[in-house]
């Protein structure tokens, strides 16, 4: 008798303690179903570009973007989406600027947004991946290839995504008439993006 | 051709150093003065940069025109120059030589203030000088220019002071800047 007034309690703790492990995936549902979303902290993400303007390097960033990402790093399996609102470039010389917005370059009256998409990613080792994916801007779509790594912090309450690519502005059409040439504006623009996520539900 | 100055002609070391930079200094005005009343664009960018690369070189060979003076003074006033006249003499100099310095150093803080690197014709880039600011920049490019019309005086006095020895003085104060046979020409009284 002693012995079942010992057991009864046990089997009911145990039954206890079993239940959000059963009734977990049913309550999660399609939370678990794909990879964990995230999108940017807008306080600490920054987004930044470097070209070439008569041979020294020319530093601005992009102050509007907006970040949908689900990835799975363990299986380097997931989806991006990344939208950059042209308008918000700023390089710290309010010519430069308007230039860069205006017809001969970005056009951002008619092109307001540039877009990546990528649902192709590949595991580079450690927490290093690679995206391949589709960069549209100025009205064209290019594949670009992004090399970025990917960390998960804080028992998944944050995660951390930085990387460069390098671009070629005349795969997009961006620079034309006399602009066209490389040697006083250069051809190649690199892209860095240091960003911090933080859970999002799926789009 | 003698490199080192004599105490009665320029060397020459000096006289390179004088007519490479005034005939440049001529070119870089040019260039700034189209360059400013050019509006935005790239042809503007074009100038602007070809004027700050230039302005650069110029800076660099005044430091070592700066550096050789140091090293070889240059010969001595004529004796018979009155004191004032010494006194103005000494005095445009002293200026055309500090303009030469802070010409290109406001060129170039206002470059980095208004947030463009300067490049040496695309080989080298110099460092940002100090931080982008609009009201910094407008301030430095009002200096740049106040100074740059402070040169066109100065060296209209110092044209003006050259013809004056020549042919008022009859000395050969202008002759003894000239290469060659016209600067070894003597003098007739």
């Amino acid at each position: 008798m002693m012995r079942d007034w010992l057991v009864a309690p046990a089997i009911l703790l145990a039954m206890v303690m079993a239940t959000p492990a059963l009734a977990g995936p049913a309550l999660a549902g399609p939370a678990l179903a794909g990879p964990p979303c995230w999108t940017r902290d807008a306080a600490d993400s920054q987004f930044e570009f470097t070209g070439k303007q008569a041979g020294a390097p020319a530093h601005g960033r992009f102050r509007r973007f907006t970040v949908q990402a689900c990835f799975d790093p363990d299986q380097a399996q997931g989806e991006l989406e990344v939208e950059v609102d042209l308008d918000s470039l700023d390089t710290r010389n309010a010519t430069r600027d308007a230039t860069l917005r205006g017809p001969e370059f970005l056009d951002v009256s008619h092109y307001p947004r540039a877009r990546y998409q990528a649902s192709d990613f590949e595991s580079l080792g450690g927490q290093h991946y690679r995206a391949r994916g589709t960069l549209t801007l100025h009205g064209v779509s290019q594949p670009l290839a992004v090399p970025f790594s990917f960390r998960v912090d804080n028992d998944g309450r944050q995660a951390e995504a930085r990387g460069t690519a390098a671009l070629d502005r005349r795969d997009f059409d961006v620079g034309q008439g006399r602009w066209a040439g490389t040697r006083w504006v250069g051809a190649e623009v690199e892209l860095s993006f240091s960003l911090k996520l933080v859970p999002a539900s799926p789009p | 051709m003698q490199w080192r100055n004599s105490p009665d002609r320029y060397g020459a070391m000096a006289q390179g150093f004088h007519w490479l930079i005034a005939v440049l200094l001529v070119v870089q005005y040019g260039i700034g003065l189209y360059g400013v009343r050019l509006g935005t664009g790239f042809e503007q960018l074009v100038v602007l940069a070809r004027h700050k690369s230039l302005g650069i070189t110029l800076f660099g060979l005044a430091l070592l025109r700066l550096a050789w003076r140091g090293w070889n003074p240059p010969p001595p006033l004529p004796g018979d120059m009155r004191r004032a006249e010494r006194g103005l003499a000494h005095a445009s100099h002293g200026l055309l030589y500090l303009l030469l310095f802070t010409l290109p150093v406001t060129g170039w803080l206002f470059s980095s203030a208004s947030g463009i690197s300067v490049s040496w014709f695309g080989w080298i880039t110099l460092p940002d000088l100090v931080g982008v600011s609009e009201p910094l920049a407008d301030a430095l490019l009002r200096v740049h220019i106040g100074l740059s019309l402070l040169l066109v005086l100065t060296v209209a006095l110092h044209v003006a002071a050259a013809l004056w020895h020549h042919r008022v003085r009859r000395d050969t104060v202008l002759l003894r800047m000239l290469p060659g046979r016209w600067g070894r020409r003597e003098r007739q009284s």
